[in-house]
């Protein structure tokens, strides 16, 4: 073979023709960047807290030497399997955010329009971008193998659970981060994209399965649950991950066939047949980049070719205020011969302001850009809900405290994202549209920006807490739920917007994009009501008092709440008479039982507790607002 | 009307602004010129409330803008060297939005925002988003804005960075007018030419400091371009030479491609005693003129180039 021939393999190996020099840039850009090493201290951080924690729980070192050996195997099999959920967890959401603003970044930056001048393809800007920041989440992946294999040395744990995890979790992370890329195409801000490939995989990944299932159920389609469990397994790699650790612990205890490479080679599938409309996008972005409209793509400009001839209309008089008054002489420069006009038509009146600007303008700002995105995602989310009540409701769930529960803990989460992203893009998002300096040369005070950032919060997230409350107040209505969950419920969503608001708020006057904000935020509310709880009750076991600690934690924990307050609530906890209601109510809150008069106290302190931690946050947004401007 | 004393910014130890002094009076407009990275951007920031000073004073109208920087927001427009956008705003809007948040009632509101779009000569895109402009038209805007709550000082910092020449004249002709309803303005450039042709006073400033201040004139006699006379003559141009040589208080006379250039230790006269000689030699005058100084010159001859 001669030399040429063996150089044009090499390059064809070494994959520069689908990735040009864009995956070269992507590589120098991350290493330089100094967020990313914060990312990679935090991630092994975190997997090493998560380590230590199963560790801690699953072996006793005080049994006997048979038993400890026995326990150690176990122990290995437990450590393993969280050592691999919580990359495959992790690293998804990892990509999500370094992807979310792949595209849009570009675009900010005026970039995307000059790569577009040079030989370098779409398909390599996408494919470039992606393969980089893989092989930078592969990085990640490949630092936890040698506790893997350490952690093998305990026995029960084979080779290919290894392989096979780490392959359905390099696939899903692909996948989640051709979602976020497909998004960042379209939309300019990082939240939205981030907010929506979210929203995708809760969509895809558990509410399409949960409604096949369903109805698989309530045909009683034995064969058929069988055959979509089938589908689910190689198309849904939660599935895929839930039944590699089934068979980790149980190993062929599993009756259906699932063979996982194909299920690898499925979700390759997909996340190449979504590169095609990301490639098709990113020249549209380019292009609209190039002309200088930085919106959504959603943003309607109609543009009308005139005659050259047709003037611009000039009012024939104007008020002009007094110091301005004098007439204003215009330049003596003959007018350029005028050409075809392009006339951007308005797609709604002016409006005027009134009230406080900021306070108009912040109200004003939709939940989501775009009126089509808007209405699609009403229409899809009331949709998807209306016939999820359907089907609980045809096998006669709705009558069961616990899938109340379970609605609430979901559209808790959900009010959760979007108050915590809402609060977090706030101030940031006016810093990177370079208003912020200009609205701070006016005369408005600081406070007054905050509170107006509240309000935006308020009025950005209450729709999706009004899902929550809509729920309760109908089958309270209904008779399923307590009246006392009407006010019980209120309570959790208004200490939870007060936290999430002064947080978010915070991190948005302190850092100067979006992205780095809403991260900080929700890596904030995961410590708080997940991480630390768990590490606590683990790491302090034994201690004098630890246990009313580590049970307040839990108790603090709104998801938990918004779980104990409906499921208590429920039908067992009372009766309907005619003399009216006769209440047994009990709540079973980890530190204790508590009545329903106790629990209102309760959640009254978690308001107080967590509004005073909120507002202090302010009080620091406030500080921070004429800082790190520039 | 502006009163800088002892200004100091230090960004950790990189000095921005090193005991910057300056004043610039009621009613100037104000050229700010250096290079990049020497200062002005910081100084303008200072003076719009953006940023804190290190130390020293910065007073507009008589408030010091570090203690009293709500009412020095009220006196000063200031247009940042980038357009901020609210994309989902109208022109009218935007404006609109503003005038508000300067605490201009809504009934007198309508009126100025059209009296400031008239002015900018962007009343037939008052329905059009503000994203949706060309550069040109964000700069008119952006200057429309600083404008809704009648300051007396404006701030403007690169107006015209990007602007086709047609623009450029219509952004100079504004500030023009500007300056005869009495405002002061503070303009920073790197099209120094066009300073030339509106300001009264230049400052220049490099690495954080101010090497010159004060009019056209006063650069003229700092850099000593404004001593030397060029001279065109018709015949002997070698006697010519030799005539003017003898001159008292010359220090150069030299001759490049048939014109004669004298440079003089005293400019008093220079002229007049040039003409004098000559015609009474006998020679014959084709053209006399005084060196001109362009700005690009002095600011060649006042900085290094030392750039932050």
């Amino acid at each position: 073979m001669s030399a040429a021939k063996v150089q044009s393999v090499l390059r064809f190996l070494s994959l520069t023709w689908l990735t040009g020099p864009v995956f070269g840039k992507e590589l120098r850009i991350v290493s330089r960047q100094r967020r990313h090493y914060l990312l990679r201290f935090a991630y092994l951080a975190l997997l090493t807290v998560f380590v230590v924690i199963t560790w801690v729980s699953v072996v006793e070192f005080t049994e006997g030497s048979a038993a400890s050996v026995y326990k150690m195997s176990d122990a290995g099999k437990t450590i393993i399997s969280v050592v691999c959920w919580f990359q495959f967890i992790a690293l998804q959401l990892v990509a999500v955010i370094l992807m979310s603003t792949s595209i849009s970044d570009e675009v900010y930056r005026g970039t995307l329009g000059v790569l577009m001048t040079t030989p370098i393809t779409s398909l390599q800007i996408v494919a470039g971008k992606l393969l980089s920041k893989l092989l930078h989440l592969g990085g990640l992946l490949l630092v936890s193998l040698p506790l893997l294999a350490i952690v093998r040395v305990f026995g029960g744990v084979s080779w290919s659970f290894v392989i096979a995890s780490s392959c359905i979790t390099l696939t899903a992370v692909a996948f989640a981060g051709v979602v976020a890329m497909f998004f960042s195409t379209i939309f300019r801000r990082a939240y939205v994209s981030i907010l929506l490939t979210l929203a995708a995989g809760f969509v895809f990944h558990l509410l399409i399965p949960w409604i096949f299932g369903m109805i698989a159920s309530l045909l009683s389609l034995a064969s058929g649950t069988g055959t979509f469990t089938l589908i689910f397994l190689h198309v849904n790699p939660f599935y895929a991950m839930g039944l590699c650790t089934f068979e980790l612990f149980k190993p062929g205890s599993f009756p259906l066939p699932f063979f996982w490479p194909l299920h690898c080679v499925i979700m390759l599938g997909f996340t190449g047949g979504l590169l095609v409309p990301c490639v098709f996008l990113v020249r549209k972005a380019a292009l609209r980049s190039a002309i200088g409209a930085t919106g959504s793509a959603s943003k309607r400009v109609v543009r009308v070719a005139l005659p050259a001839a047709v003037p611009a209309p000039k009012p024939a008089a104007m008020v002009l205020p007094p110091a301005l008054a004098t007439p204003f002489a215009p330049p003596p420069i003959p007018p350029p011969a005028p050409p075809a006009r392009t006339i951007v038509t308005p797609a709604r009146p002016i409006r005027r302001i009134t009230g406080s600007p900021l306070v108009w303008k912040k109200l004003r700002t939709p939940m989501l850009p775009g009126k089509i995105l808007r209405i699609i995602a009403i229409v899809l989310t009331l949709g998807l809900i209306l016939m999820t009540y359907a089907l609980v409701g045809a096998l006669d769930g709705l009558a069961d405290a616990d899938a109340h529960a379970s609605y609430a803990v979901v559209f808790v989460l959900f009010g959760i994202v979007t108050t915590a992203v809402f609060a977090a893009t706030s101030i940031s998002s006016e810093k990177e549209s370079r208003t912020l300096p200009i609205l701070l040369t006016t005369p408005l005070g600081d406070w007054h920006i905050i509170g107006a950032s509240v309000l935006e919060v308020l009025r950005r997230s209450l729709p999706i807490w009004l899902f929550l409350i809509g729920h309760v107040f109908i089958f309270t209505l209904i008779g399923y739920l307590h009246p006392i969950i009407l006010l019980h419920i209120p309570m959790l969503i208004v200490w939870v917007i007060a936290f999430l608001t002064g947080t978010g708020l915070y991190f948005s006057s302190r850092f100067k994009r979006t992205t780095p904000a809403v991260v900080m935020n929700l890596g904030l509310a995961l410590a708080m009501w997940a991480v630390l709880p768990i590490v606590l009750s683990i790491t302090t076991r034994g201690m004098p008092g630890q246990s009313n600690f580590s049970e307040l934690l839990i108790d603090a924990n709104p998801v938990y709440q918004a779980g104990t307050l409906t499921a208590s609530a429920g039908k067992d906890g009372f009766e309907l008479t005619s003399d009216g209601f006769r209440s047994t109510l009990e709540y079973n809150w980890a530190f204790g039982t508590a009545s329903a008069g106790e629990t209102t106290w309760l959640m009254l302190l978690f308001i107080l507790g967590y509004a005073a931690i909120g507002f202090l946050f302010l009080w620091r947004a406030k500080v921070k607002l004429r800082r790190n401007l520039f | 009307m502006i009163e800088i004393t002892g200004l100091t910014k230090y960004y950790g130890s990189l000095g921005a602004l090193v005991d910057l002094h300056l004043q610039i009076a009621e009613g100037d407009i104000f050229g700010f010129i250096g290079p990049n990275g020497a200062g002005k951007t910081t100084t303008m920031r200072i003076l719009a409330t953006l940023l804190e000073p290190t130390g020293g004073l910065a007073v507009i109208d008589g408030l010091d803008v570090r203690r009293n920087g709500k009412g020095v927001r009220r006196r000063v427009g200031y247009m940042p060297d980038f357009m901020g956008v609210y994309d989902d705003l109208k022109v009218f809007e935007y404006l609109e939005f503003f005038a508000a948040a300067f605490g201009i009632e809504r009934r007198k509101r309508k009126a100025i925002v059209e009296g400031v779009l008239e002015l900018t000569d962007l009343t037939t895109r008052q329905a059009s988003t503000v994203d949706s402009l060309s550069r040109g038209m964000q700069q008119r805007l952006s200057l429309a804005r600083v404008l809704v709550h009648d300051p007396k000082v404006l701030i403007l910092d690169e107006p015209a960075s990007g602007l086709d020449p047609r623009a450029r004249i219509e952004i100079r002709e504004l500030l023009r007018e500007l300056k005869t309803m009495g405002k002061t303005i503070m303009i920073s450039s790197h099209i120094l030419s066009e300073l030339e042709e509106i300001c009264d006073h230049v400052g220049i400033i490099e690495h954080g400091r101010l090497v010159f201040s004060g009019t056209m004139e006063e650069i003229r006699r700092r850099v000593g371009i404004h001593n030397k006379v060029r001279v065109r003559v018709g015949g002997d141009h070698d006697r010519a030479v030799e005539i003017l040589s003898a001159l008292p208080n010359i220090e150069d006379v030299t001759l490049t491609e048939g014109e004669i250039s004298v440079t003089f230790t005293d400019a008093q006269g220079a002229k007049g005693l040039v003409a004098r000689t000559l015609v009474a030699g006998n020679i014959d005058i084709v053209a006399l003129v005084p060196e001109q100084i362009k700005l690009d010159d002095a600011f060649l001859h006042l900085t290094k180039g030392i750039v932050h």
